[in-house]
């Protein structure tokens, strides 16, 4: 059996506390649902020295829609979130909710750990064998990216399901930090960075709050049914007249991606071009990179599509 | 409620011993719930990683992270440094060579001189703490000199490095085989119509559940070895010599397997460092490998890059010249059974009366390919099939009718019918060609064996010997050494005996695979187990039940052959309130014989013929299969998605209805995920890409269609109770109507595989006809071996 180093493990029971523990230098992780964590730990990826666990943090699990705004706390299950009513106007959140790994692992995974997930790719995502048998990548022991040799950075990509469709539905994230809390742009905390892609710095996610949602639906690509990550994922979100949208996509880089665009013709949507142009996928996945940004294309136009058909009758 | 209890007093059997393949009245042929199930739900069943013994040390291997190399050293210093460190032994303390197959002497449990896989064994160490063990294992300093790697089948022709220097064949070719009957040079340059075609089967691995696991422990004379295997007696004859140990000193015992499939055959490092670190240290030590360890110790589907061309007069085959070059990975393990089995069946479904076959199998830098599910059949009969539905396209013919136009009849055969029901359930006839484009249907067969005839190490032992014992306090126990890897042969076990003798399967106590206590059995391999230990098991509890019928005879003053066993009871037949409870009957029969103890044997008695490799292929029976499967391809992703899959299998007779459901299913299963996804694919440095069930895919609950599964029950008096296999023959259909069937949605022949979105999205935009190999390297293959044309085959 794969065995986890020791480390320290902090466990707050307050907001103020966590921050505390949090910003405490460097090899410091949060632990919520521990679906991404922990296996991480255990194939030596993350060697934390201290593990800070945010179950006692009850503030972060609150789900509530109020005076049309949804507020999704960020310890709040996949599964939760699935499922809960109030959450149900945020089609495409909910959607990507319920395609995330398993049932299993949605009983489990939380809002915040899916959005904060690591980034993912072929050469880092294996055991500390396998990775030295590979003479090791940027991300991690290595100082060479096994998909771009020559380019100096890590192109590790982001694979998370809701980011996408909270990006597409222009989500705002609460973020505690030293000096209080703080409301900003959901994209505002993604960077395109394999080997970095998150801007909070020994802060944390509170919470994900949502506006009055318009139409939105979630397309994923991936090899099974189940378990898989997405290889593409792709949240469109249209206006109230349907004439124009915001997509999020993830799979397709280190940072997901955001594109607005009108929404008709329905055969070429320039939303759907305009994914297709900003998409610079490499063969970070299983699928190969033109595969990929191919299917972007693809996703976001039936996402279109499906949304433009389900409109009532005028 | 199951099926048996439900209509159990209907059993009525007689005294006289049912003429083979008679039909059975007792649990034998119902729907049942396992008796292993209660275990195996409850959470009771005991798998090997779960002993445990005082004094316990754990084991772990060290492993090359070069694919190809000259080893200079492996410094282990550091290593014996680690605190809790109890032993570390390399490949100079294990240097006998070993390997399953006795032509294929070629593996050493830890590499010596050379590294050969990104994963084989250079050291292993034991410590009191898995994470000590884990820790010395990684600070072991492996030293080498890196040769070219050899990673595919155009690389193992090219031979830029031999990846083992042997004199008996040139380049990386570990075994050339070439057999022939007829005259297929002639009798193609002479056929109306001839055609080739060239295909790729990827190379995919088993995937149990449960990963490799031994616990070892030698007491200073004796070494009992505790080991997750689907071959224990023959781990019993290679182990002693690898370890300097007498054979009787060894016992080996094996709990319940979570799952084969063949990657539990070959004697594995593991299971050799356990028990070499145990007589080392006198302490027990168990290893237990992770997933990724479970990858390289692989022996899965060979990769098969094949060429075949064929001839006919009208619509009758009248020649077949196939080619395979199979890519074998670092070591023999059971590739040369695997070349061999790439020639052997296919004249076992259709009339070839001119047939050669060649095959290469090269060594190459990869984790030793060995026995899947089917070993080393899927291969070709996905090209044979795929390659038959174009013949049928460029003459005009349905496929169905060319199929049978050509079937074979060898043993009992009920493939016409498995054709039939399922072109039949399916709508085949008319919906093949003729559903909207994205959509379609493709049809082919399969044809397996029901154990080889042949032991692997040849001997004139029985292959299968059970005893049946009752005794006083009523209790019948089986004693077997047959293997459980999940397939169902406790339950074989249990019915058989107990349908001999008018009980319920629960009722029989069970003694298992312990080769101190039980008889031998050679394992769960060439889908023996049914056919062997079933026969075996059924001589023996008839034998016993020859003893009691004398007992009750003269207790019910009534002829032994009017005697009933049914419901726990023996009766007369004709006056049902003359009875004696079978323990009564039992106690008399043990205080007027003596203990009463039986012993049933098998040994398979087939001709085959005269000429080297006409060991391989010859069985007691032969299952059939054909297979119906229905797609939806869309073509804006190249999304190839079975939507049905309709499958008909000649059972002979079901033992328990239901594992033989399941196991028709798991083959659909596992065929779907060879022909869709799985693929055991590697980046340049030789490493696995994929050493996770997350990465290395196969299909969920989600991706499986729904399967209708049509089971043909022709009784084949080689059986016990008319019994023919399941575990294997099932899979073999599979990938090749998938191909055929997206053939006939998109109108793209797939002559490889997996057939993943990419491809085919890739195949739909540039307006191929076709996606696969472009042909086979040339390789001089010897003259081939003559054989016989078979009698059927000559008409």
């Amino acid at each position: 059996m794969l065995r986890v180093d020791d480390f320290e493990l902090v466990v707050p029971h307050t907001v103020a506390q966590a921050v505390e523990a949090l910003r405490d230098g460097d090899a410091v992780v949060a632990l919520a649902g521990g679906t991404d964590l922990v296996p991480r730990l255990k194939r030596g990826q993350a060697r934390p020295r201290r593990v800070v666990a945010l179950e006692r943090l009850d503030a972060l699990r609150e789900i509530a829609h109020r005076n049309g705004v949804l507020r999704v706390g960020a310890r709040v299950t996949l599964e939760t979130l699935a499922t809960h009513p109030d959450a149900a106007p945020w089609r495409a959140l909910v959607e990507a909710a319920r395609v995330v790994a398993t049932p299993t692992i949605r009983r489990r995974a939380t809002v915040g750990g899916n959005l904060l997930q690591e980034t993912r790719c072929r050469f880092v995502d294996r055991g500390a064998f396998w990775r030295e048998a590979i003479d090791h990548c940027l991300k991690l022991e290595g100082d060479t990216c096994r998909v771009a040799p020559g380019g100096g950075r890590c192109h590790a990509t982001f694979c998370s399901d809701l980011a996408a469709a909270a990006l597409a539905l222009d989500a705002r994230a609460v973020i505690a930090g030293p000096r209080g809390e703080r409301t900003v742009p959901l994209a505002s905390i993604y960077r395109d960075d394999g080997a970095c892609p998150r801007t909070l710095d020994g802060e944390l996610l509170v919470r994900l709050e949502l506006g009055a949602p318009g139409p939105s639906t979630y397309r994923k690509l991936r090899p099974r049914g189940g378990f898989d990550f997405p290889e593409v994922g792709v949240a469109v979100a249209l206006d109230a007249d349907g004439t124009r949208g915001r997509a999020g996509a993830v799979g397709l880089g280190s940072a997901p991606l955001v594109v607005e665009g009108d929404a008709a013709p329905a055969d070429d949507p320039p939303l759907a071009a305009a994914l297709f142009a900003r998409a610079r996928p490499l063969d970070t996945l299983t699928y190969s990179p033109g595969y990929r940004r191919r299917m972007a294309r693809v996703l976001a136009r039936r996402a279109i599509d499906a949304l433009l058909a389900d409109r009532p009758a005028e | 409620m199951n099926d048996a209890s439900r209509s159990r007093d209907d059993g009525v059997t007689t005294a006289a011993e049912p003429a083979p393949g008679a039909r059975a009245t007792g649990p034998v042929g119902r729907a049942r719930a396992r008796v292993d199930t209660a275990a195996k739900v409850r959470g009771r069943a005991v798998y090997a990683d779960d002993l445990r013994r005082p004094g316990m040390l754990y084991g772990v291997l060290r492993r090359s992270p070069v694919a190809h190399g000259v080893l200079r050293g492996v410094d282990v210093s550091t290593a014996r440094a680690v605190e809790g460190v109890r032993a570390v032994i390399t490949g100079a303390d294990l240097p006998e060579r070993y390997g399953i197959l006795p032509v294929t002497q070629d593996e050493t449990a830890l590499a010596i001189d050379r590294v050969r896989y990104v994963g084989e064994p250079v050291a292993a160490v034991c410590a009191e703490t898995e994470a000590a063990a884990r820790e010395a294992a990684a600070r072991i300093a492996i030293d080498v000199d890196p040769l070219p790697a050899i990673l595919s089948i155009d690389d193992a022709v090219a031979a830029p490095a031999r990846v083992h220097e042997s004199d008996r064949f040139p380049g990386n070719a570990g075994r050339r085989i070439a057999l022939e009957f007829g005259d297929v040079d002639a009798a193609l340059a002479g056929c109306e119509y001839t055609r080739e075609d060239v295909f790729f089967y990827a190379g995919s691995t088993h995937a149990p559940m449960e990963t490799h696991s031994t616990l070892a422990d030698w007491d200073g004379t004796r070494l009992t070895i505790h080991v997750s295997h689907q071959a224990p007696y023959y781990l019993q004859q290679i182990l002693p010599r690898v370890l300097g140990i007498p054979a009787h000193a060894l016992r080996i015992v094996v709990p319940y397997v979570g799952g084969g499939f063949g990657g539990k055959l070959d004697p594995f490092p593991d299971t050799i460092c356990a028990a070499k670190l145990s007589m080392i240290t006198g302490r027990p030590v168990r290893i237990t490998l992770t997933r990724e360890e479970v990858f390289y110790n692989h022996r899965g589907r060979h990769p098969a890059l094949m060429w075949i061309r064929s001839g006919f007069d009208g619509d009758r085959l009248r020649a077949i010249h196939f080619r395979a070059l199979i890519d074998g990975g670092a070591f023999g393990s059971f590739g040369t059974a695997a070349a061999y089995y790439h020639a052997a069946l296919q004249p076992t479904t259709y009339r070839i009366p001119n047939y050669r076959a060649e095959v290469v199998r090269f060594y190459t830098n990869k984790p030793p390919c060995g026995p899947k599910r089917g070993h080393g059949t899927p291969q070709p009969r996905f090209a044979l099939e795929c390659h038959l539905d174009r013949v049928a396209e460029d003459l005009g013919v349905d496929p169905v009718a060319l199929r049978r136009r050509n079937l074979v009849r060898i043993t009992t055969c009920a493939l016409e019918e498995c054709i039939e029901r399922v072109v039949e359930a399916s709508g085949y006839r008319e919906r093949h060609g003729r559903l909207p484009r994205g959509r379609g249907v493709g049809l082919a067969v399969g044809c397996y064996l029901s154990g080889a005839a042949l032991p692997i190490w040849w001997n004139e032992m029985p292959h299968s010997t059970v005893i049946v014992k009752a005794d006083r306090s009523g209790r019948i126990t089986a004693y077997s050494g047959h293997t459980e890897i999940g397939q169902g042969s406790d339950d074989v076990l249990a019915a058989i005996v107990a349908e001999c003798l008018g009980i319920e399967p629960e009722a029989v106590s069970l003694v298992l695979r312990d080769t101190a206590s039980t008889p031998p059995d050679l394992g769960s391999y060439s889908s023996r187990v049914t056919m062997m230990m079933g026969n075996a098991a059924r001589e023996a509890a008839l034998a016993l039940r020859r003893a009691l019928a004398e007992a009750a005879a003269s207790m019910l003053e009534a002829p032994e052959d009017s005697l009933v066993f049914a419901g726990g009871t023996v009766r007369v037949a004709d006056a049902p309130d003359r009875r004696a409870a079978l323990a009564e009957v039992i106690a008399r029969a043990e205080a007027e014989r003596g203990p009463l103890s039986f012993v049933g044997a098998y040994r398979p008695v087939v001709p085959f013929g005269d000429y080297k490799g006409a060991g391989v292929g010859p069985s007691p029976a032969y299952s059939y299969s054909a297979c119906v499967i229905e797609v939806d391809v869309d073509t804006g992703t190249g999304i190839v998605r079975p939507t049905h899959v309709w499958i008909a299998h000649d059972i002979g007779r079901c033992i328990n209805r239901t594992s033989v459901l399941g196991q028709v299913e798991g083959g659909v299963y596992m065929g779907l995920g060879e022909a869709l996804m799985e693929e055991m694919a590697f980046t340049k440095q030789g490493a696995l890409r994929a050493t996770s069930l997350l990465d290395y895919r196969t299909p969920t609950a989600l991706d499986m269609p729904p399967v209708d599964v049509i089971l043909v029950e022709d009784p084949d008096e080689a059986g016990p109770f008319g019994a023919k296999e399941v575990g294997q023959g099932p899979l073999l259909p599979v990938a090749p109507a998938l191909c055929n069937a997206v053939a006939d949605a998109v109108g793209v022949r797939f002559d490889a595989i997996p057939v993943t979105p990419d491809r085919v999205l890739r195949a739909l935009e540039s307006g191929a006809a076709r996606v696969g190999p472009r042909g086979v390297p040339d390789f001089d293959f010897p003259a081939p071996v003559r054989a016989e044309v078979p009698d059927d085959a000559a008409r």
